[in-house]
């Protein structure tokens, strides 16, 4: 392979950046790829369409169809390679080889069809003519460093062809006048003939885009990988370098070019350099340190992007500060542990994909658990631990905190009642019996609660407490007072405020009975 | 017969009232306390509850201690207006047209099932309800006194029926629930059923009557001279506007409500014997008026909540009122 020939940008990129570029590729030769699929597939589809007609099983034209599916796109991938490397390539050139290219497929219509990284894999035994153990050698080679993410793009164009085929089945249907009566056609049901019949049709025009692009992606995935592992872009920098020097500075070099290459990877790889190196050689060395670090050799590109805090790769041990990144990359992480040889088929992917699946898993059951069963663990009270509510300040609307009232408050009863202000003498008492009662009883009442309900409340809690009988009292009297207008006579409220005083004397004194 | 006097007559007549039907209708003290409320208060009960727990037993009790008469219409989907309030037929005899009233025209009346009659019919005793008086051939009858419609729904079995409008509902007064009774209580239900103490088959005629329809006039009467200060009433009104703001509910009570909830807790206050109202009158009333005046939000339902709850929140939420 004659990478210098290549008419695009040779550059390490991510795997994302990589199917970019396929798309790019299939943009600049889409009409010679659909040429191809039309050439190789179209006769095809239309015997087993006619088949799946004649025998009135549509499903098993598709299925056999799909099976084939590297055999469709051995072609495809012929042309692109030959096109990357040769853009007066012909589509006659690549017809030619269309037996050659039938053996080199055979694999793949076998146990690797299934191989959710077959495009990828497909410019192995293709393209580099791999077989055996030789190509299970040269995959597990593909596989190692970053993940090339060859199965993500196999399922990625899997669901875009498949929802591209019920889009244009749909619109099609869409368009069809309402007199021919298609309305109640079950789309996903027991599939009738007649809809799987233009099914296969919706499909084999989804796949004149979808197939072409899927094998540039992943042909560019392949050359991602094999810039990445090969240094294709730094052997072409050499000799698009070497080439000037030949030419401008009449220097030897051959000598330059393989010494700069060698140094060059030498400073790359991490066994130490030579020490015994002459002085021509140093100054040769030198020479080609000034030259990988010049700008045209190896541009510099400036990306931003977000990274955890703390997690710079220069302290594994900096403590709490970036278990999150640890835990994410732990269980995110697709290359291999250090030591440990990554496997070349597609295992390790689907190991990777099926641990971030369990774990998604889990975490969605344990938020589904949380959210399902929120009120019962809301209702769940933590006695240990839980906190004394706040006393509370008013009850059936009435100001009990302390502050508000007087010290003396059977004191303050007897002056008011004297006064003539029975209603401001038995709120004193009402208020005040709340207001001890509170501090002294734990009872639950909230702001709707009535007289009643807090006297309900005060039994229920302390029925025995002398205050609770005193509030028993109180109560149908205050509630006359308050909401008929009636307070009781003198002598009973005069009654009232000398039981206050021998039930709660004149300070918070605790009693009971 | 001073007021204060003629409160405490009313008052012992209803507690009577409600002691006697209480012992008939073992197992049910809060229904027969809001059926009785609604009496007093002049209004109509929508009963909810499944089949067999008594429904006509209460209305029959219930006529039999008040001696006036009680009428029962089974609702079906075929029911026609007129087959409620009446209809003007041809006599040939008399050679001219004889109005034949609809059982309507009664003092107690029990709408059974009344979802299940079309919207039209429910319609004509709605308007019975509402104006105390049926048009018959352009002839204008006024409905005796005390006059008072308790309709059930079941809450299961919704196939077919057809469930009351929102401004129809408004027309009832109260909607009680009527759940099974406790499991002492059934057991006391089997054991008077065995003993012949109360008869299988609805029979309340060793009953004897307490009272008749001007008696009950007489309490309602009595009901409406109950005192409501000031805070109670602001507390009545603050419950009722709280719903229609509240979160979870896309409709809340009207006004109707308002004087519902007031009206109901005077008669609340009377069973209690006092003449003046206070704030857990408003609160034993507050549910049975605002329960089917109210409309859950769709995500609320989906959350699980449901009047009740939402009922019980707000009486805990609502300030009590000061004085």
């Amino acid at each position: 392979m004659q990478i210098e020939r290549t008419s695009a940008r040779i550059a390490p990129r991510s795997a994302w950046q990589a199917m970019d570029m396929g798309t790019r590729l299939y943009q600049h030769w889409w009409r010679p790829l659909t040429g191809i699929w039309l050439a190789t597939t179209l006769l095809p589809a239309l015997l087993l369409l006619a088949a799946g007609m004649y025998w009135h099983s549509p499903g098993w034209a598709a299925f056999l169809f799909w099976w084939l599916k590297p055999v469709w796109e051995a072609p495809l991938l012929e042309y692109i390679a030959r096109a990357l490397f040769d853009p007066a390539t012909r589509i006659r050139d690549v017809l030619w080889r269309l037996p050659a290219l039938l053996r080199s497929t055979l694999p793949f219509l076998l146990l690797r069809r299934l191989d959710p990284s077959r495009a990828f894999h497909l410019p192995v035994s293709q393209l580099e003519g791999q077989r055996g153990d030789g190509f299970s050698k040269r995959a597990r080679t593909l596989a190692l460093g970053e993940s090339n993410h060859a199965g993500t793009c196999t399922v990625l164009m899997l669901h875009v062809e498949q929802v591209a085929a019920y889009a244009l089945l749909i619109l099609g249907f869409m368009l069809l006048p309402n007199q021919l009566g298609v309305e109640d056609i079950q789309w996903f049901g027991a599939a009738e003939e007649q809809l799987g019949t233009s099914f296969l049709v919706a499909w084999y025009l989804a796949m004149l885009v979808c197939e072409p692009l899927y094998v540039c992606m992943s042909f560019a995935l392949y050359l991602n990988k094999r810039t990445w592992l090969e240094g294709w872009d730094l052997e072409l920098g050499l000799r698009r370098i070497g080439e000037k020097r030949r030419l401008g500075q009449g220097r030897s070099s051959w000598l330059a070019l393989l010494l700069t290459a060698s140094l060059a990877v030498s400073a790359l790889a991490p066994a130490p350099a030579s020490a015994s190196v002459s002085a021509d050689a140093r100054e040769q060395q030198q020479e080609a340190i000034e030259l990988v670090a010049d700008e045209r050799f190896m541009p510099m590109e400036e990306v931003e992007r977000w990274r955890f805090k703390g997690n710079d790769g220069s302290d594994a041990s900096d403590g709490d500060s970036n278990w999150l990144a640890k835990i994410l990359k732990w269980l995110f992480s697709i290359e291999p542990e250090p030591g440990q040889e990554a496997s070349a088929s597609w295992l390790p992917d689907l190991a990777s994909l099926l641990r971030v699946l369990l774990w998604a898993a889990v975490i969605s059951l344990v938020i589904w658990l949380v959210y399902r069963y929120r009120h019962w663990i809301l209702s769940l009270k933590l006695p240990a631990r839980a906190t004394k509510p706040a006393r509370p300040m008013s009850l059936a609307g009435l100001d009990i905190a302390r502050h508000t009232l007087p010290d003396d408050i059977s004191a303050a009863a007897l002056a008011a009642l004297h006064a003539g202000d029975r209603r401001e003498a038995l709120s004193l008492l009402y208020r005040g019996t709340l207001s001890r009662l509170v501090e002294q009883v734990d009872v639950p009442v909230g702001p709707g609660d009535t007289e009643q309900e807090c006297l309900r409340a005060f039994r229920r809690v302390a029925g025995t407490h002398r205050g609770v009988a005193l509030l028993a009292e109180l109560t149908p009297a205050w509630i006359s007072t308050a909401w008929a207008h009636r307070p009781p006579a003198q002598q009973q409220v005069e009654a009232l405020a000398h039981s206050w005083r021998t039930v709660f004397g004149q300070g918070a004194e605790v009693s009971h009975a | 017969m001073s007021n204060a006097e003629t409160i405490q007559h009313a008052s012992e007549t209803a507690r009577a009232i409600e002691a006697a039907t209480a012992r008939v209708l073992v197992g049910q003290e809060q229904v027969v306390r809001d059926v009785l409320v609604a009496l007093i208060t002049g209004g109509h009960v929508l009963l909810e509850g499944v089949p067999g727990l008594g429904k006509t037993l209460l209305v029959r009790t219930l006529g039999r201690c008040l001696s006036v008469d009680f009428a029962r219409i089974q609702f079906t989907p075929d029911l026609m207006p007129t087959d409620v309030t009446g209809h003007a037929m041809y006599d040939p005899k008399t050679e001219q047209f004889r109005i034949r009233k609809g059982p309507a025209f009664t003092h107690l009346l029990l709408a059974d099932e009344i979802n299940r009659a079309s919207a039209k019919t429910q319609s004509a005793l709605l308007e019975v309800m509402q104006e105390r008086q049926i048009t018959i051939e352009g002839k204008c009858f006024s409905l005796e006194q005390p006059f008072m419609v308790l309709a059930t729904q079941n809450p299961l079995d919704q196939e077919g029926t057809y469930p009351l409008p929102e401004a129809q509902l408004d027309r009832f007064l109260f909607k009680v629930l009527i759940d099974y009774p406790a499991a002492e209580q059934e057991a006391q239900i089997v054991r008077m059923i065995l003993d012949g103490t109360i008869a299988e088959s609805l029979n309340v005629e060793g009953l004897s009557p307490i009272t008749d329809a001007a008696g009950v006039m007489a309490m309602q009467a009595a009901a409406r001279s109950v005192t409501v200060d000031d805070g109670v009433l602001d507390y009545a009104l603050r419950l009722v506007r709280v719903t229609r703001d509240m979160p979870g509910l896309v409709r809340g009570g009207g006004p109707r409500a308002s004087i519902a909830i007031t009206r109901a807790a005077r008669a609340n206050a009377l069973l209690e014997g006092r003449d003046f109202v206070t704030p857990d009158d408003i609160k034993s009333v507050a549910r049975p008026v605002l329960r089917h005046r109210i409309a859950l939000s769709a995500d609320a339902e989906i959350e699980g909540a449901n009047p009740e709850t939402l009922l019980d929140r707000l009486l805990d939420q609502v300030e009590a009122p000061r004085q």
